[in-house]
């Protein structure tokens, strides 16, 4: 097995977890206790969006996220990442380099073959032609004819990638384990390293413009740039009687200056500055059973979430609301 | 009277028994006392629980084979409930460490099987860059409020807390016990679980407990209770006697009669090793009540026959010489008939009919073999309700014999009853009888079939009141938590480490969502691959997008290695073997009744079907639900079965005793109307068969079948000695019929009190004998006489050989 993070994690630790008994990995597709995580999120404008998860689920909103329908994509695999680029285009991938496009909105999804059989963590839909992939083991996939082919731009050294984001068709970043951050301005010919102030794992960056950006990751990581990346900065929150207990951020938005985190044991951090200072939005004690997997601002400055048990949470106006867990209307089988 | 050889070899046996008195009474006085002793040292009346699984049902071996490893399905479940606030304070938090502490020393515990939020196997868990904060969730009881206010907050973060140990209200707590089958005492248990009740509840808190382990020491907590209602059973069945006899020979013979029948059944037992289960003590009282009525039908011929013929050894001669043979073909049809419960391959069914069986076969030496010697003994009766009067003078004609005494109280409504049921068998009321007799048994029959269901309900409801302590603990644990009821399915490998293959984890994965998904009351499941997803998900920086398989089977091999490798011995068992050749998927159920573990076992068989996966077979079905399918499916197979066998045979031996195929029909038919009306009794009663109900049934039809056996010898005694059918009707039941009469109510007698027991099951039993009496009793009165009439009397009753 690659060696991944966390060497010195006892065993004791990893067995730990197989004491418990959770409720949580009760797979489902119903709603409710046993329903399956949602993973990623992907809006268009204010009211339609999708949203994938693990068991080869995708749904469909059309209400700004009040009502999700179960869309057919006749895979079980886990799929860990969606991105649409307008609302008829888009891609899901996941576990094992498993790969579906649609260009109906979703009302048929095809397969379609990468380079590698790697797990795609993050997809960015740019153009109805062109897509980012990134994954384990330094991938890098792009194509620029709508999925019919992808090159492969797979990194030499072996890292986790997880997250991706561009500001427009030449400028991006791709960040991932041990604080990694790539950076290209020629639209993925070349990447280069940037220095992050961390070795942490980074789960998600943003980019409000293309000098200011955010990234968060392991253990409340936060790092901030207004140089487009030149230099990343340690954004310290104060986390008082919970300094101990670090939890992780896993998805940022940052779009002005505002900006919007979410993350493990129902975490949601706000900032009003651009990133530069961020507070904890206080939760119902149930809330922070929740781990939230993604956080997308709508057009209308609502932030939507998704995470466990398919939950689906609103933020409007700084305030919290649990939508509750998807509510899903079942199309007739095909 | 026609005489015969075979007539002669029953006079031939009465006379041997009469001339050898002494060394039977001596022979069966030392039996009797060596059965006393096996009683007294060797019986007793507890539940053995693997006795009340079919152990060649396949669920049932997989069970037996795996059980080390996933654990015994006997859990307990207790529910600590807080009145006011929530659990999160510091006196419930003690509670519940004190009774997790306390349940670890009941004997018969498990003690990988005791959890509760302060059993230190319970985990918190975090994950970080620079530390990780893995123990227990309590690592000592909490001294200050900042202290409960971490416990809630670790509970609160910590999946598969809340819901399964926690309510989602805060309010109960639940905790589980699993405890061995073969090491549980459950008087034990139940005291102890009543001392802890009572140490922990307080004017804020409540302990509710259910589970098959607690089911099973409240059905022992009633057996003193039973007692009792023996006591009384004993006093109405003597009431009974003196009231109809009113002479000490018609009281003393039949008690002596029912308690030897009782001494060889249970001394039986004792040699053979046999507990007694107390959910089927109805069933040695109902046959010790049986001994009874047989004696009380010789006595009563006895009587007759010595108002004939005034001298006591003719009288005994006579009378026992008539009765031999129907009494044999009774106890032999009943003895067999009970037997064919041993087609159930429950233990508890089998020893049952064993004992059954043998028991019934005892009443020959009880009542054939022994009332004529102990009549001897006694002096001869005087007319009913006057003592000082002799019966008849010895020149007496038989027709002036069959004139029915009135001046008794009583006689004259024995009387109008026994007009009353002869009226069916004359002009048209004859076939009005027989057509809705025959119309009640086949469309009856057909709807009940249809209808009658095994197991509907669970076990708890089907034995205790729905408002009995256990029940409204059970509905507690269903209606806020999971998990409480379990069904396993298990993957077994065909070679060393076949679980760690990409295949058989992605196929457990799939059943248990496939499962989740299909059956209507799972609430959840977990397998290995849950675990292997966790475990691969802490290994990714705990990102949740790592909540995934892995393919690689050396990643697979080494998370198992981890697993093995740092969990303290047998915890991770009941998922998978420690040399990943078999592994588990366990699904939870909020509820269940027999409809729902079918419908499940199907989802799965045809899952299974439909996926087969290499040097991988899945087998069903482990935990309390596999074990309750298993005994649900040999129930039901057993039921049909062994009614069908009970039925052929008392068909057959009926045939041969009449020597007439119409014959036999004649006795079946009634005892068939009996068991549909009984059939309609417990569906309008919604009782479902269960493991205990099919006893009942087995024997209900033995007792119809003594009726019907005594009822048409005497019809063909009276016919061929009088040739005219309205008469010799008139007599056979104004002399057996009352016999008939008195024997069902006195059997009802010896049941109705159980209507009164403690447990529904019971009760509900107790009512169903009752119905079953009286609609035999019915169906030998009316039926029977009604069917000779139609089909004729020359055709059905003129080969019966009377001697």
């Amino acid at each position: 097995m690659k060696k991944r993070t966390h060497l010195a994690i006892p065993i004791l630790i990893l067995t730990a977890l197989l004491f418990l008994r959770p409720d949580s990995v009760f797979a489902s597709k119903k709603g409710g206790v046993g329903a399956a995580h949602i993973l990623s999120e992907s809006f268009v404008n204010a009211k339609e969006g999708w949203a994938s998860g693990l068991r080869g689920t995708v749904y469909h909103t059309t209400d700004g996220g009040m009502n999700w329908e179960l869309q057919n994509t006749t895979t079980d695999t886990p799929l860990l990442s969606i991105s649409f680029c307008n609302s008829q285009v888009g891609w899901v991938a996941g576990k094992s380099g498993a790969i579906l496009n649609t260009v109906d909105g979703g009302n048929t999804w095809k397969k379609q073959i990468l380079p590698k059989n790697r797990h795609i963590f993050a997809l960015k839909a740019l153009s109805p032609e062109k897509c980012w992939a990134a994954g384990d083991w330094g991938a890098i996939f792009y194509t620029k004819d709508g999925g019919n082919t992808w090159e492969d731009k797979t990194l030499p050294n072996d890292l986790i990638l997880y997250c991706i984001d561009f500001q427009d068709e030449n400028e991006g970043w791709i960040a991932g384990e041990y604080g990694t951050i790539l950076h290209t301005t020629d639209g993925g010919i070349n990447w280069t390293t940037q220095t992050s102030d961390t070795i942490n794992t980074l789960f998600s960056i943003s980019f409000s413009s293309n000098l200011k950006g955010v990234a968060v990751g392991l253990s409340n990581t936060i790092l901030k740039t207004d140089d487009g990346g030149n230099k990343w900065q340690t954004v310290v929150m104060d986390l008082g009687s919970k300094q101990d207990e670090p939890s992780s951020l896993y998805s940022v938005k940052l779009r002005d200056n505002k900006g919007i985190a979410v993350g493990d044991r129902g975490w949601i951090i706000t900032s009003t500055d651009g990133g530069k200072t961020w507070e904890q939005l206080p939760v119902p004690l149930n809330v922070s059973l929740f781990w939230f997997a993604q956080v997308e601002w709508l057009d209308d400055g609502k932030a939507v979430i998704v995470g466990m048990r398919s939950s689906v949470t609103f933020i409007e106006n700084d305030k919290l609301k649990l939508l509750g867990f998807m509510p899903v209307v079942v199309p007739d089988k095909k | 009277m026609v005489e015969d050889k075979k007539g002669n070899i029953w006079k031939k046996l009465i006379t041997f028994q009469l001339r050898h008195k002494f060394p039977i009474l001596a022979v069966v006085g030392l039996i009797t006392a060596f059965f006393i002793y096996q009683i007294t040292f060797k019986v007793s009346i507890t539940t053995d629980f693997f006795e009340l699984y079919p152990p060649k049902h396949q669920y049932i071996q997989l069970y037996k084979q795996y059980r080390s490893m996933f654990g015994t399905a006997n859990v307990m479940s207790m529910v600590l409930e807080v009145k006011d606030g929530d659990i999160y304070d510091f006196d419930t938090i003690k509670k519940i460490d004190r009774i997790t502490k306390e349940l670890l020393a009941v004997k018969g515990v498990d003690p990988l099987q005791v959890m509760s939020l302060t059993h230190p196997r319970l985990k918190n868990f975090g994950v970080g860059s620079n530390a990780i904060n893995v123990g227990p969730i309590l690592k000592a009881l909490p001294e200050r409020p900042e202290e409960l206010r971490a416990l809630k907050e670790k509970v609160y973060s910590n999946e598969g807390i809340r819901g399964i140990y926690v309510s989602l209200d805060d309010k109960a707590t639940l905790i589980y016990a699993g405890f061995w089958e073969e090491g549980l005492d459950l008087k034990n248990l139940f005291k102890e679980i009543q001392r802890i009740k009572l140490e922990t509840e307080d004017a804020n808190h409540k302990l509710y407990v259910t589970g098959y382990p607690m089911l099973y020491a409240w059905i022992a907590s009633y057996t003193p209770k039973l007692y009792s209602i023996f006591l009384f059973t004993t006093l109405i069945l003597l009431g009974m006697l003196v009231y109809y006899f009113r002479t000490v020979i018609g009281v003393v013979v039949p008690i002596i009669s029912g308690l030897i029948s009782a001494v060889w059944g249970l001394g039986f037992a004792g040699i053979m090793g046999y507990n007694i289960d107390p959910l089927i003590l109805v069933i040695p009282m109902l046959l010790s009540a049986r001994a009874v009525s047989h004696s009380v039908q010789c006595l009563e011929r006895y009587h007759q026959d010595y108002q004939l013929y005034g001298d006591k050894e003719v009288a005994i001669i006579k009378s026992y010489t008539y009765l031999y043979k129907p009494a044999v073909v009774s106890i032999v049809t009943d003895g067999l008939g009970v037997l064919t419960i041993v087609v159930c391959t429950i233990p508890l069914m089998q020893k049952l009919g064993i004992i059954g069986s043998f028991w019934i076969i005892s009443i020959y030496i009880s009542v054939v073999l022994l009332n004529p010697i102990l009549v001897t003994f006694f002096p001869p009766p005087k007319i009913k309700g006057k003592a000082s009067q002799p019966l008849l003078k010895k020149d007496a004609t038989h027709s002036e014999a069959k004139e029915p005494d009135t001046s008794r109280s009583g006689e004259a409504a024995y009387l109008v009853a026994c007009k009353f049921c002869t009226s069916f068998s004359v002009s048209w009321k004859k076939w009005a009888s027989v057509i809705f007799m025959l119309v009640v048994t086949v469309v009856g029959g057909i709807v009940a079939t249809i209808h009658i269901k095994v197991g509907d309900t669970s076990a708890g409801r089907a034995i205790l009141y729905d408002d009995h302590p256990y029940n409204v603990a059970a509905r507690k644990v269903n209606s806020e938590f999971i998990g409480a009821n379990q069904m396993v399915v298990v993957a077994e490998g065909s070679k060393k480490g076949a679980i760690g293959n990409a295949n058989a984890m992605k196929t457990l994965e799939d059943m248990a969502v496939y499962a989740v998904d299909n059956i209507s009351d799972a609430g959840g499941a977990l397998t290995i691959a849950d675990m292997t997803k966790m475990v691969f998900k802490v290994f990714h920086d705990g990102y949740p997008k790592w909540l995934l398989l892995p393919e690689d089977p050396n990643h697979i091999e080494q998370v198992f290695r981890l697993v093995g490798g740092s969990s303290t011995g047998g915890e991770m068992d009941k998922y998978i073997s420690r040399d990943y050749t078999n592994a588990t998927v366990i699904i939870f159920f909020r509820d269940y009744n027999n409809q729902t573990i079918k419908n499940s076992i199907s989802v799965l068989k045809k899952y299974i079907e439909e996926h087969p996966v290499e040097q991988v077979t899945f087998r069903l079905a482990g935990g309390i639900l596999g074990i309750l399918a298993a005994v649900n499916e040999e129930v039901e197979y057993s039921y049909w079965v062994s009614m069908a066998a009970i039925f052929l045979l008392t068909y057959i031996l009926c045939v041969l005793t009449y020597r007439s195929f119409v014959a036999g029909l004649i006795l079946i038919l009634p005892l068939a109307c009996s068991q549909v009306l009984c059939d309609w009794f417990m569906l309008a009663m919604k009782i479902d068969l269960n493991i205990s109900s099919l006893p009942v049934a087995a024997v209900g039809v033995g007792v119809g079948v003594d009726y019907g056996l005594y009822i048409l010898s005497r019809l063909a005694e009276e016919y061929q000695w009088q040739g005219n059918y309205e008469s010799a009707l008139f007599t056979a039941i104004n002399t057996t019929g009352k016999a008939v009469i008195f024997t069902a109510t006195s059997l009802i007698g010896g049941i109705v009190l159980w209507i009164f027991s403690d447990m529904k099951f019971q009760s509900e039993m107790g009512m169903l004998l009752c119905f079953l009496m009286f609609f035999n009793m019915l169906g030998a009165l009316i039926f029977i006489p009604a069917m000779v009439a139609v089909i004729g009397p020359e055709k059905t009753i003129r080969k019966y050989k009377v001697d």
